[in-house]
């Protein structure tokens, strides 16, 4: 094919070196050929993952081929501890992940933003809720379906409402002083979603939380995480991926996450 | 008390990882450059580099021709240099240090690792 | 367990830096196999590789580290002799640097490596121990290619004749430029476009005022000040604009790998010819084109070009080209698909279509609107459904996205010839010219660019053909659509009154939309509009912000084209092709 390179020679089909170790067992970031002198020489001296100049040159110096300076004494450099040159397991941490013990304590109690509908109240995960604004001028969108009551300006963004009483079938949230926007942020998009008042924020333990009892509860079961049972209220766990899973359906385009042939750019 | 640190390497990333390693040197200025040419000209414009931070396989000028003319400058001849190595280019971190860096530490390396070789070559000096 | 923390920004970092060293692994590979062994081509990939292996060591993605070195150890046994540049070698190359990139990509997506090439790594191995023995060294120090380089003079030296001296690479000459978040180009520019719509508002209101106070305290000083204003944040936008427009190689880099693949797993022979690669383009459509460009170039690789004994046959050369091309006119950019392949047959394409129910059998087309076709929905011409085309994607996908983007399609072809796709579109996306319009007390926003004019309706001058409503406007029959109807708003009945009608125009064809008010032009910034409102209403193009701080929805022409989503007296589903006798 084309033309021929420099010193490019003809290998014999399948011919298979023999001679040599084909690499230290177990380390596999190092290959040895055999026939090649630098190479070889190259893996006798390895170098530790770091080193002071006065030690290695004395090491270097003092036998070049034959010694493997970690088995030697070692050179004075901070070597993390047992760690293999090659192959080493990161566990990546992001974002401050938390040790096993303070994970424990977090998962105890559920951090809810509570808000009204049709007299009962509801709690979604606080970290869904961006904000909470009260009534703004709602622009309509023409044929929308009925629940989406239209768009806002939040400060720049624009972003849809939701009437949630009409998407949970329990009615129609009307313009009042209590109303109010839950701001939420799902799978990186953002959402108003009207209810009839605000509630609160609130951390509840995870041992008042129970399934919902079937005839407690009018809408569809599907959304309910569960329900909390606090003294004198109950408030109902929902699920806003299940709620709005036909919004954020829309538009999205690498469902299958598969680049596995490069064809995004 | 390290004031200014010169980091030279090619790779954005690295320089990234430099800047979140080196955090926990308060008041120390940052000083980085792609390639040894690039680090020539800063270490003329940047008064005071305490230290060098090299890697060896640059484009325009590699690591070893930047630190043979460094070694021929009396003025910067004395920054300690630690040398980023690379497995598999042994030779080429031996022949750094033969050429008067202080120390070097393989890539890839932990935070600890840095600081810990950073501390024993500026107690030194 | 690392002893620092990877936050996403620096694995955005890794990976704009990676896809960057996987793009020249691409067309090191790709050069190699076409023109044989080149000391200077693999030096030059060598760079990119020992600084992707680097990074990926330090970020953790320790496999992935683990395979460019084995690459690295490849490449190198490929310069100092021993490898046979043959199939056998390229073919686990080729599939390993798709396997190195899909691993890239998942663990930054996953933050944490989720394939670890194994496989890939040990059948390096098994091509490096299968390779004849090296010769020995031409003289020098190791790691010089044989014969590229002078003898080195010093030891330190010989390290510097690494060729990588020679090639700077793609990353490497970056030192000039800063690094910034697209999310904040973006809110900038936002910025800017709401200076400009104060600033238009600032002008009218100063020019109003000056003109009270002529020539007492400040009148003139008031519009000077104002039209000085006005020039700023003109060159303002400009700027950010312009700051926003990268070369759209960023996009066609991707091709000729994807071609080669194509071509090969066909039996065809396909060179790509890129054109205008330095061309400009916001960064928002970059984003986006590079999808539709992709299917594009599939359709001209599967239906387009034919297999070399075909090629002959019809006295063609056995290799096929493709071509493409972008160019900047004016307002706009073109790119250009081209191949010079089978063309596209009128004849298939209307059997086709009435097969699937999209034209009547006895409708009338000419050739041109014919060969449009290929882009209504559900059309195909492939006889077997190829999995490379049809990934259940067809050109009426690529449509729609070239659509939302504010862009046209148009095809020409020649059977037996070639094909031709011109892709139009904006320079920019952020800021388009409106006008403005009043529907049942309601304002919306139509882009200029789709205006051919505005003229006051008279009742008496629509006409019903088919039952639709049209207008002659001086030898055409345009179909006209009521807004208010349109949107379900009341006040649509009225007749009489005083009514605009707003020509809407897209390549050929006329629409005209019945409103009851013009309210001026003006310049917006487009905001996105959730994709859930986007696709559930009329179809939209976007929302803007006025000055007040109104939303006003911005709406999208080509649906008013096609009347798909319409279902008012079109009867049935229109194809993307209005008829005009």
């Amino acid at each position: 094919m084309g033309r021929t390179g420099g010193a490019r020679r003809k290998n014999p089909a399948g011919k298979r070196l023999r001679g040599g170790a084909p690499g230290r067992a177990g380390e596999e970031g190092t290959v040895v050929f055999p026939d090649d002198a630098e190479g070889a020489a190259r893996a006798r001296l390895t170098l530790p993952s770091s080193g002071l100049a006065s030690d290695i040159l004395a090491l270097a110096a003092a036998t070049p081929l034959a010694a493997r300076p970690e088995q030697s004494p070692a050179p004075a450099a901070p070597e993390p501890a047992a760690e293999p040159v090659t192959a080493r397991s990161h566990n990546i941490s992001f974002f401050g992940s938390q040790t096993r013990e303070d994970r424990k304590a977090v998962e105890a109690t559920e951090h809810l933003a509570t808000f009204f509908l049709a007299g009962e109240e509801y709690g979604v995960d606080v970290r869904l809720v961006q904000e909470i604004i009260r009534l703004s001028e709602i622009t309509q969108v023409p044929r929308a379906p009925q629940f989406v009551k239209g768009v806002i300006n939040l400060r720049g963004r624009i972003i849809p409402v939701i009437d949630l009483k009409r998407k949970l079938a329990l009615g129609e949230v009307e313009a009042s002083k209590q109303a109010r926007i839950v701001v939420v942020k799902v799978r990186e998009r953002l959402m108003g979603l009207l209810v009839d008042g605000a509630s609160q924020v609130l951390k509840v333990p995870v041992s008042v939380i129970e399934a919902a009892p079937e005839e407690v509860v009018e809408i569809d079961a599907t959304y309910i995480r569960g329900v909390a049972k606090l003294e004198k209220r109950l408030i109902i766990l929902v699920d806003l991926q299940k709620i709005l899973a036909v919004e954020l359906r829309d538009g999205s385009r690498d469902q299958a996450g598969d680049p596995g042939d490069g064809a995004k750019p | 008390m390290l004031r200014k640190i010169l980091a030279v390497d090619d790779s954005a990333l690295i320089h990234q990882m430099y800047k979140l390693f080196l955090s926990r040197y308060k008041n120390c200025k940052l000083v980085s450059a792609m390639n040894g040419l690039e680090a020539l000209d800063k270490l003329a414009q940047e008064e005071g580099i305490d230290l060098i931070l090299l890697d060896i396989n640059m484009p325009v000028m590699n690591g070893l021709e930047f630190l043979q003319r460094v070694q021929k400058e009396p003025a910067f001849q004395q920054i300690p240099v630690i040398i980023i190595s690379t497995e598999g280019k042994e030779e080429d971190t031996i022949r750094g240090l033969k050429m008067g860096a202080k120390g070097y530490v393989k890539k890839p390396f932990q935070a600890s690792e840095l600081h810990g070789l950073i501390e024993k070559i500026t107690a030194d000096s | 367990m690392n002893d620092f923390q990877v936050s996403p920004e620096l694995l955005a970092i890794y990976l704009e830096d990676a896809r960057a060293h996987l793009e020249a692994l691409d067309h090191c590979l790709l050069a190699l196999e076409r023109d044989g062994f080149d000391a200077e081509t693999v030096s030059a990939v060598l760079g990119p590789l020992h600084t992707l292996k680097g990074n990926s060591g330090m970020i953790g993605f320790s496999g992935i580290k683990d395979y460019v070195h084995r690459l690295e150890d490849v490449f190198a046994r490929m310069v100092k002799g021993g490898l046979d540049l043959s199939p056998a070698l390229f073919d686990p190359l080729f599939a390993g640097a798709t396997a190195l990139r899909d691993a890239v990509e998942r663990a930054v997506r996953d933050q944490s490596e989720v394939r670890d090439l194994k496989l890939e790594r040990a059948e390096l191995l098994a091509l490096l121990e299968g390779a004849a023995p090296a010769p020995p060294p031409a003289g020098g120090t190791p790691g010089a290619p044989p014969g590229a380089q002078a003898a080195p003079a010093t030891a330190s030296e010989g390290a510097l004749s690494e060729a990588r001296r020679s090639e700077p690479g793609p990353v490497a000459t970056r030192s000039n430029m800063v690094r910034v978040d697209f999310g904040q180009l973006d809110h900038l520019l936002n910025l800017v476009g709401e200076l400009i719509i104060f600033r238009t508002k600032l002008h009218e209101v100063g020019k109003d005022l000056a003109e009270q106070l002529g020539d007492r305290a400040g009148g003139r000083d008031l519009l000077e000040a104002v039209h000085q204003m006005a020039a700023v944040s003109t060159q303002l936008q400009e700027t950010v604009m312009d700051i926003r427009m990268l070369p759209i190689r960023h996009v066609f880099e991707r091709f000729p790998r994807l071609v080669r693949d194509l071509a090969k797993q066909q039996g065809k022979e396909i060179e790509l010819i890129l054109e205008g690669e330095t061309t400009r383009i916001d960064k928002a459509i970059i984003d986006e084109i590079g999808e539709p460009l992709v299917h594009m170039i599939r359709n001209s690789v599967d239906h387009g070009i034919e297999p070399p004994a075909e090629r002959v046959a019809r006295g063609k050369t056995p290799t096929g080209t493709i071509l493409l091309s972008a160019t900047q006119e004016s307002n706009h950019v073109l790119i250009t698909i081209m191949d010079d392949g089978s063309g596209i047959d009128a004849a298939v394409v209307r059997s086709k279509a009435i097969a699937r129910g999209l034209i009547r059998g006895d409708e009338q087309l000419a050739e041109r609107e014919l060969v449009q076709l290929v882009f209504a929905q559900g059309f195909s011409t492939a006889d077997r459904v190829s999995d490379l085309s049809g990934r259940g994607v067809g050109l009426d996908v690529v449509l729609k996205s070239i659509e939302r983007l504010n862009g046209l399609v148009e095809v020409e072809t020649v059977p037996g010839v070639g094909t031709k796709f011109i892709i139009q579109l904006p320079l920019t996306l952020a800021i388009i010219s409106a006008l403005l319009v009043e529907v049942a007390g309601r304002t919306y926003a139509l882009p200029l660019g789709s205006v051919v004019e505005s003229l006051k309706l008279l009742p008496e001058e629509i006409h019903r053909i088919n039952g639709r409503e049209t207008l002659r406007i001086r030898e055409r029959i345009v179909p006209i659509v009521r807004l208010a109807e349109l949107f379900g708003l009341g006040g649509g009945e009225e007749h009489g009154a005083r009514r605009y009608v707003v020509i809407l125009g897209r390549g050929d064809k006329r629409v005209g939309l019945v409103v009851d008010n013009l309210k001026g032009q003006q310049e917006v910034v487009i905001k996105a509009l959730d994709p859930s409102i986007a696709e559930a209403g009329v179809g939209l193009a976007g929302a803007t912000i006025m000055g007040d701080g109104r939303v006003v929805l911005i709406l999208d022409v080509t649906a008013l084209f096609e009347g798909r989503r319409l279902g008012l007296a079109y009867g049935r589903a229109e194809p993307a092709v209005l008829r005009a006798p």
